[in-house]
């Protein structure tokens, strides 16, 4: 048992870094806005399909369409916030997280409609395969998703504390009213976060589905349920926290289930999560911050 | 009676307007130079009585698609019946416009998709029974949704005809409105493991050892607590114990594949849905790992989706259907061609499965003394059909608990999209199988 924990390790870091930037993007709205982004899975989606039809359409390389998702959710995020979100910014808690379902329900079946429910997977991508190092297995389409992650967290983490965007964001996130004195245009601030935000999301989508059976209404959950539990992990005290939470859950599941049972994948996730949050249970609703 | 119960009686109303229009269309285009019973096309039978079908289906979520090849099949089955389809024989009620046992009644099929709940299946089942007053059940190919649909059905005195769920314990509940149609899993994996016994017999092969992983749904572990029996009761061995997992939350096996080849498993059974099936090939191939034989029950593997990719290739599964199986069944080769004809929709795996119920169903009303729930009952309870009148290769007669005692399954195996028949060795076709399966990099 304990010969194949090299492998669980590796593939805990390689999911964990996945959910981590999934968590990132959800964090970063969560947090500066104070509201939860229960569409975050089916914003993800958006991205998964126009990276799996424009590939099957046009034979493009899904690492070609990085840059056009990464746009392309960005503006969705920004007009997300601008016509949507900001009309509900000021009502009950209620109308938001209604909101943001509605939104879900909304991407999921109009995806669906278009694209139909079938499952989909990417038919051929320059990284496809797979290689054994010192007898670990690993897929390449899993590494460069992790090397994304990093490299994509890294530049959230540098807009965040060093552009002037980023220094907004984060002073909206601590005192509204105070940036605004301040001359920060908060609608403008929330609308470029809600952009960031679905911007991850875009990454994240297209790369999973370099290696990920992709369905409207099944995908979306399978990656939002570990990430929502890596945000309550690592709080919302900025990027890292998250992404940090993210690499936990990776690999308690991995380790967990190799050592232990993988019946159980998801009772070690969960038990790990509520001893965390009962030491720590400030962690949860802190300001952003790197 | 609540809006919600009004609207959803509205929407099954259009829905049956729509299937009929698309009924009576492909009617005028694709049998226009058919056979002479149909060749008026459109018009339909002139009895006054209707046979009204309730069925019960995923048509969204992970078996959305599925269920739309489910309503395909049975579109060109009503279009059969109602149209007239001689050439059909022994097809049960495709001699003649409507149903000749039943003075030319037609056919209805009312849809509802129970979106793979339980729950949504009980107050579907209740409002096809109570507010549409249907005269059979169909459906629910969920076990869990079977199970609480089956309940409803003995409650309320109406037969429900199963022909798309193998849980093995649907009939061992006492019910009396309850006839299972398919091979059950335990047939199923009394059927993989003879084949697999056959193996060594003939191939020496050396089997020895299995393993069995599992989605948590009710589907899965009913397949796993199958295949442990036949397993425990064979000459095989479990080379370790049966893994489960979740199948929302799965989003990669390594972790078990490696367990299972550490425990130097000959044989790996999965019971999954179409996602976890590919997520298990794909991460199977990651890890560079093949057992002696990949030996599943059927279901997700049988899918299209899954069989047109490259890792399903070779890919040993219980079934009641294959490509091939036009050459053994020359029926279910006409049957094929007159649901392609009719809806664009061939066979595959599943969707023989919502073929055989409807024309169960069918069968039922069109040898019963008249549609009213008794007789319907009668007609299920001393049913006896040949092989191909309920549009299955195997015959249909039940036993006590409602199980249909002549279900069997064959084996087959993947190969470049299609499923070729294996064993029994007798109907397969020559050089169908291909064994030992060739390692990743030998492909």
């Amino acid at each position: 048992m304990f010969s194949l924990l090299p492998n669980a390790i590796v593939d805990g870091l390689l999911i964990g870094l996945t959910y981590g930037l999934v968590a990132a993007g959800l964090a970063l709205i969560w947090g500066v806005m104070d509201i939860v982004n229960f569409a975050h899975g089916e914003h993800m989606l958006i991205a998964m399909y126009i990276t799996l039809l424009t590939t099957a359409e046009f034979n493009v390389d899904p690492l070609l369409l990085l840059p056009v998702n990464i746009v392309v959710m960005f503006v969705i995020g920004y007009a997300t916030y601008a016509l949507i979100i900001k009309r509900v910014m000021d009502g009950p808690i209620l109308g938001q997280v209604l909101c943001t379902f509605g939104l879900l329900l909304v991407i999921r079946y109009g995806i669906m409609y278009v694209a139909g429910p079938t499952t989909r997977t990417i038919d051929s991508f320059v990284f496809a395969g797979s290689t054994t190092i010192a007898g670990v297995s690993v897929s390449f389409p899993r590494v460069l998703t992790a090397l994304v992650s990093i490299v994509t967290v890294a530049a959230l983490y540098y807009i965040l504390e060093e552009t002037k965007v980023g220094k907004g964001i984060r002073a909206t996130a601590q005192d509204k009213q105070a940036a605004q004195v301040l001359g920060i245009e908060t609608d403008r601030i929330y609308a470029i976060a809600w952009g960031i935000g679905l911007a991850a999301a875009g990454v994240a989508g297209t790369m999973v589905a370099t290696f990920f059976p992709v369905q409207p209404e099944a995908t979306p959950v399978v990656w939002t349920i570990s990430s929502f539990a890596a945000v309550a992990l690592g709080g919302l005290g900025g990027i890292l926290g998250p992404v940090a939470g993210g690499i936990v859950i990776g690999l308690v599941e991995n380790v967990g289930s190799t050592l232990i049972d993988s019946s159980y994948r998801q009772l070690y996730v969960y038990v790990v999560l509520i001893g965390a949050l009962l030491y720590r249970r400030e962690t949860i609703l802190n300001g952003v911050s790197g | 009676m609540s809006d919600e119960n009004v609207d959803r009686r509205l929407s099954r109303r259009k829905y049956l307007q729509a299937s009929a229009a698309v009924t009576a269309v492909g009617a005028a285009g694709c049998l226009g130079s058919g056979s002479e019973d149909t060749g008026s096309g459109g018009s339909t039978a002139s009895g006054d009585e209707t046979l009204t079908i309730g069925a019960l289906h995923p048509l969204s979520g992970d078996a959305a698609e599925m269920g739309a090849r489910f309503q395909d099949v049975v579109d060109a089955g009503v279009q059969a019946i109602n149209q007239g389809a001689s050439d059909l024989a022994p097809l049960a009620g495709a001699d003649g416009e409507g149903l000749p046992g039943q003075d030319g009644a037609i056919v209805e099929v009312l849809w509802a998709d129970h979106q793979g709940s339980s729950d949504v299946a009980r107050s579907e089942a209740e409002s096809m029974v109570l507010d549409d007053g249907v005269d059979i059940l169909t459906g629910c190919y969920y076990s869990g949704a079977t199970e609480v649909v089956s309940q409803v059905a003995q409650r309320e005195g109406v037969p429900h005809v199963c022909g798309t769920a193998i849980g093995e314990g649907l009939t061992e509940r006492d019910l009396e409105w309850f006839w299972q149609v398919p091979p059950h899993t335990g047939v199923k994996g009394e059927s993989m493991f003879s084949f697999a016994a056959d193996m060594n017999d003939q191939y020496d092969a050396g089997l020895e050892t299995a393993a069995i992983i599992h989605q948590d749904g009710t589907f899965g572990t009913e397949v796993a607590n199958s295949m442990e029996r036949v397993i425990e009761e064979s000459d095989f061995e479990l080379a370790l114990d049966r893994i489960s997992y979740s199948a929302q939350s799965v989003n990669s096996l390594s972790t078990e594949i490696r367990n299972m080849e550490e425990a130097d498993t000959d044989i790996v059974v999965h019971a999954a849905n179409v996602r976890d099936a590919l997520i298990m090939l794909n991460d199977m191939q990651t890890e560079e790992y093949y057992p002696e034989m990949m030996l599943t029950p059927g279901s997700a593997y049988l899918d299209p989706s899954v069989l047109s990719e490259d890792v399903s290739e070779h890919v040993f599964s219980g079934s009641d259907f294959s490509n091939d199986m036009y050459e053994v069944h020359p029926p279910m080769g006409a049957y094929n061609e007159y649901s392609e004809s009719a809806t664009g929709t061939a066979f595959d795996g599943n969707s023989i499965y919502a073929w055989g119920e409807f024309f169960t169903a069918v069968a039922a009303a069109e040898n019963a003394e008249s549609l009213s729930s008794d007789d319907l009952k009668d007609s299920l309870d001393t049913m006896s059909l040949d092989e191909y009148e309920a549009g299955l290769p195997y015959p249909v007669e039940f036993d006590d608990d409602g199980y249909n005692q002549e279900a069997f399954s064959f084996v087959v195996q993947a190969d470049s999209g299609q499923l070729e028949t294996v064993w029994p060795f007798e109907q397969a076709q020559d050089d169908a199988m291909t064994y030992p399966v060739p390692s990743w990099d030998e492909r």
